[in-house]
């Protein structure tokens, strides 16, 4: 049966240096878990995957109905930050799942990531590229990327990842709260027939305010 | 609340028995869940219209989605039907820009100066020689001198004219994407090409100051054919889901008027916009 489907992925960056905000995050993902599969309208949509990354990245959540499952696997500290890692997966994981979904006949929306980091990534020469493979404009299927600062994070960093927004947080309040915001704004704005911009963008309507954060200039693609 | 029926599952808020939605797939959470009220007097969840002119029967529906009844937001769709003379039937649908603060207010301004200008225009002339994107111009500065924030009010437009006469010619024309088409022998055909891009793209030319010129269509309703005029609500699910062939099954004859707004009711998870439909059926 063809519905209509905005896949969204959720990747946290779980080295070491996130150690004091897991719990936060874990909590936060569990909550976000909870307000999505209670949501009609974003749980009829939507379709969610959660990426972990440290030295390496895996899918700790295949992408799947927020409705159909019964707990989020907890994220977990490892060593390194391979920013570069956790974009391949990405890309991968996104075009694989965009073609899966649409040989089924989907109506697929454009993708959208949640990228949350403290933002020192310790493969500072491999990442950029990796980076600009996942925003490649040749590639249909690019995702929109929000992301978030967290702790000691590098504002720079952050700032440059988020293709059209990014947040760094003033401290206390984790941004799990502020997904599910992020998912019901984005997967009304991104259905209902929308305004396009002078390039024939999407115009995309998401909070322009996170609490708890504050929102970085981003770089126009 | 829930009730049981029949010993059946407690059943979600809506209608139950005849008037339940017909489920064409994988129920819907959201199609379940209370309405809430839409907060504009002027704009209520349904509209609803149907008529004979000549050889003609039409029917026309404007209804909310599942996701602005579930939000309480008003409906941003707007339909308008009309007969001038017994000789035509008027047909205008709208399409208010989600993203913009007062899209419902565009829509139905875009719908009624673009229904005035027809019914001004077409006694003194014929269907042949009326300028159709001239109301479409009319509908543009009735949205943009409506007040300030002219962008908060972005829609749509198609409108239509129909023959009730023997002839029975039809002629379209639209900014933006709201779909139109031709039912004939149990199939949709799309009376404009659509955009074939890799992923679903709800971006739309609009009014006021479309970006893009106006694009026409025309034709003869034969016998036993219809015309509709659609919103992507409907639009989308018609091209793309067993709704095509559920809907051409309902519409291969005009139904009654409660009928044709329950057809319009279907249930398929994740087709949560509005829906609008205006079917023009050239008598058999």
């Amino acid at each position: 049966m063809p519905e209509q489907i905005l896949p969204f992925y959720v990747v946290c960056d779980q080295s070491y240096s996130m150690a004091d905000h897991l719990d936060a995050l874990n909590d936060g993902l569990a909550e976000l878990h909870r307000a999505v599969g209670t949501d009609p309208v974003v749980a009829d949509k939507t379709r969610f995957c959660l990426v972990g990354f440290s030295g390496t990245a895996e899918i700790l959540q295949p992408l799947c109905r927020l409705s159909d499952v019964v707990e989020i696997v907890g994220l977990t500290t490892q060593a390194g930050t391979n920013f570069g890692a956790a974009f391949t997966l990405l890309r991968e994981t996104i075009e694989r799942d965009v073609e899966l979904l649409k040989s089924d006949a989907h109506r697929v929306y454009r993708p959208a990531v949640f990228f949350l980091s403290d933002g020192h990534p310790t493969d500072p020469g491999v990442w950029p590229d990796a980076y600009e493979r996942l925003r490649d404009p040749e590639w249909p299927a690019r995702p929109n990327i929000i992301s978030f600062g967290i702790g000691d994070a590098d504002a720079a960093t952050i700032g440059r990842i988020g293709t059209f927004q990014a947040f760094m947080s003033t401290g206390g309040v984790g941004p799990a709260a502020a997904l599910h915001g992020f998912a019901r704004a984005l997967t009304t704005s991104v259905v209902r027939s929308g305004g396009i911009t002078a390039d024939g963008d999407l115009v995309l309507q998401v909070p322009d305010r996170v609490a708890g954060f504050v929102a970085l200039q981003v770089d126009p693609v | 609340m829930g009730g049981l029926t029949n010993g059946g599952p407690v059943q979600a808020w809506g209608d139950r028995g005849v008037f339940r939605p017909r489920e064409l797939g994988s129920p819907s959470l959201a199609a379940g869940a209370p309405w809430r009220l839409g907060g504009e007097v002027a704009v209520p969840d349904t509209v609803l219209e149907a008529g004979r002119v000549g050889a003609l029967e039409v029917r026309a529906a404007s209804t909310r989605g599942t996701s602005h009844r579930f939000d309480g937001v008003v409906r941003q769709d707007a339909v308008g039907v009309t007969e001038l003379d017994e000789r035509y039937v008027l047909v205008a649908v709208a399409d208010g820009v989600g993203a913009a603060a007062d899209a419902h207010r565009g829509a139905n301004l875009a719908v009624h100066h673009a229904l005035g200008y027809l019914a001004w225009a077409l006694p003194g002339t014929d269907l042949h020689a009326v300028d159709l994107v001239a109301a479409l111009h009319a509908a543009d500065r009735g949205v943009r001198e409506a007040g300030p924030a002219p962008a908060d009010r972005s829609t749509t437009l198609t409108v239509a004219v129909v023959e009730a006469g023997p002839a029975r010619r039809y002629r379209i024309a639209r900014v933006g994407d709201s779909p139109a088409f031709l039912l004939a022998d149990g199939a949709f055909l799309p009376l404009f090409a659509g955009w074939d891009s890799y992923l679903a793209d709800p971006g739309t030319d609009c009014l006021p100051s479309p970006r893009d010129p106006a694009q026409r269509a025309g034709g003869v309703l034969r016998a036993g054919q219809a015309l509709v005029l659609a919103s992507d609500g409907i639009g989308v699910p018609v091209q793309d889901t067993q709704a095509g062939a559920y809907l051409a099954h309902a519409w291969a004859e005009p139904p009654g008027p409660v009928a044709y707004l329950h057809q319009l009711q279907f249930d398929l998870r994740s087709f949560d916009d509005d829906r609008t439909a205006v079917v023009v059926w050239g008598e058999p």
